[in-house]
């Protein structure tokens, strides 16, 4: 069904924590209308029940033991733990890189003999590291603001060795180079994609690469055009980036890149405030500056949930909530009505 | 230097650096969490133990692989997970496996508490433990750290993100992945 992608976050959450207000609220309405997510629901609780939960505790200090076990282990010595890995294979590929190369010029090249050389160079590469190396130039070109650069020394060692211990991190800032520096966000979701299927513990060990991926996969059907909009309002002969930034939000109402056009209007109103206004202050003053009634009621659901959970005050909240009810069109009016129910 | 202060990065910084003193805080720092993380995938307390000890170990040897653009604590429970996988191969294929637990600590010399615990429960709870520890080594690192802490270390979702140095919203979907796959994998232990 339709928004079972959307609140399977915050189902999972509810098996175990109470979720936040705004939450509980899309999740009722959710569960209202989804037999199959109630179902789920239901099966992960008593999977939960049936798994003894205890803990069990360390109960000791580990730090003499291991401090012993340091003093008994041969000295750490990194150019000695280099030789203990790698001398072997190394001086083997040597020995295969001169039998290829014997038999080449006896055969007179009639077997290639050049795939065997490239590999057993690569063996021997690997000791030093080629992806390691080819990040580090990346960091070089990257400070000098060559990105373009940077991405293509990352792209050319990932696709040479593409099982190197860092083959993934490379990978993951090429998908950041595109995104963050380039803006290229056909680019960005291609190598996002590529690192989530072929460095997959890479990918879900970052939050900001699994946020990137869903924001880019949510956008790509329009051609990236609301993300291209955002950024646009850096551009120093925009005429009004807050209203631009509304328009996002207005046309994408609940999506990521709603929450992120807002976060950049607080940027926006904090560049031209005097000192560091609190963040209810900067909705409040984006609240006053917009004129679209789906945007307004947005920033209503958010300033709302401000007044209810951080300043207590749930009079200013149910008045922004009913604001929202009656303008932001029916999802958001939705979200609106639960925030209200965890009121009552 | 007081590095019972230092965040976690700047910890990991100053081990990466060689500063002696870091050592042992990173050590009573972690040793809990990655103790649990190593139980649940071994089910087993000596080889929980073990794993905990190499794998501290091996993060200090191998500190110079850490990238600072990552959290600490996701990378030292990623080793520890695969500490766990590699010891758990070398004990399946040891010749000669202890009875039970008991008879291992008997051969220690340590005390056994009487149990009070029916042999049929502590065989159940074991077949459970295992079969637990499978599913959860079908996971990825990420999502089965996040089960772990919030399930058996009881960890608020919140805690669980600043430990791990992301966001609760990336917690809730890594633990919704793994939700999923557990339900899957162990739909015979909690269906009637």
């Amino acid at each position: 069904m339709a928004g079972c992608r959307r609140v399977r976050a915050i189902l999972a959450a509810a098996v175990y924590e109470k979720p936040e207000a705004d939450e509980q609220g899309v999740l009722d309405i959710h569960l209202g209308k989804c037999p199959k997510c109630r179902e789920q629901l239901a099966q992960w609780r008593q999977l939960a029940g049936s798994l003894p939960a205890g803990r069990d505790v360390l109960g000791r200090d580990l730090v003499p033991a291991l401090r012993a076990r340091l003093a008994e282990s041969p000295p750490f010595n990194p150019l000695y733990r280099f030789y203990q890995v790698w001398a072997a294979p190394a001086f083997a590929g040597m020995a295969v890189v001169v039998l290829a190369l014997a038999i080449y010029a006896r055969t007179g090249g009639i077997w290639n003999g050049e795939a065997l050389q490239m590999a057993s160079l690569e063996t021997a590469e690997s000791a030093h590291g080629p992806v390691q190396d080819a990040l580090k130039r990346a960091d070089g070109l990257a400070a000098g603001h060559d990105h373009a650069g940077a991405m293509q020394v990352l792209q050319e060692a990932v696709a040479r060795h593409p099982g190197d211990a860092l083959a993934g991190y490379a990978q993951r800032e090429i998908a950041r180079l595109a995104f963050d520096q380039l803006k290229r966000y056909d680019l960005a979701f291609q190598e996002y994609t590529k690192l989530r299927n072929q460095f997959a513990g890479v990918f879900q060990e970052d939050p900001g690469s699994i946020d990137r991926l869903e924001l880019l996969a949510e956008e790509w059907r329009n051609r990236f055009r609301a993300l291209h909009a955002v950024d646009a309002v850096d551009n120093p002969v925009s005429d009004d980036p807050f209203r631009v930034l509304e328009e996002v939000m207005a046309g994408n109402p609940g999506k990521h890149v709603a929450r992120l056009a807002l976060a950049r209007m607080e940027a926006l109103l904090m560049r031209e405030a005097e000192g560091v206004p609190a963040e209810v202050s900067l909705l409040e003053s984006i609240r006053a500056r917009c004129t679209n009634p789906i945007a307004i009621a947005q920033v209503n659901l958010h300033l709302g949930d401000k007044y209810c959970d951080e300043l207590n005050d749930t009079q200013r909240a149910r008045q922004l909530y009913l604001e929202a009810a009656q303008g932001g069109g029916p999802e958001l009016a939705a979200m609106a009505g639960s925030a209200l129910a965890r009121l009552e | 230097m007081e590095y019972t202060a230092l965040a976690d990065k700047e910890l990991a910084l100053a081990l990466k650096k060689g500063e002696d003193g870091a050592f042992d805080e990173m050590v009573r720092r972690y040793q809990g969490r990655v103790y649990a993380v190593a139980y649940r995938l071994t089910t087993n307390r000596e080889d929980a133990l073990d794993v905990t000890q190499d794998a501290l170990l091996k993060a200090y040897r191998k500190i110079g692989s850490w990238r600072p653009t990552g959290g600490f604590l996701p990378w030292l429970l990623r080793l520890t997970r695969n500490q766990a996988i590699d010891h758990i191969r070398r004990r399946k294929r040891r010749r000669h496996e202890p009875l039970d637990e008991a008879f291992r600590q008997r051969s220690q010399g340590e005390d056994i508490e009487p149990s009070t615990v029916s042999t049929e429960t502590a065989v159940r709870a074991r077949e459970i433990d295992e079969r637990v520890r499978e599913a959860l080594l079908k996971l990825s690192p990420t999502q089965s750290t996040v089960f772990i802490l919030r399930h058996y270390e009881g960890m608020a979702l919140a805690e669980i993100a600043v430990a791990l140095g992301c966001t609760v919203g990336s917690v809730k979907v890594h633990l919704f992945r793994a939700l999923k796959k557990l339900r899957v994998e162990l739909v015979d232990l909690y269906q009637d």
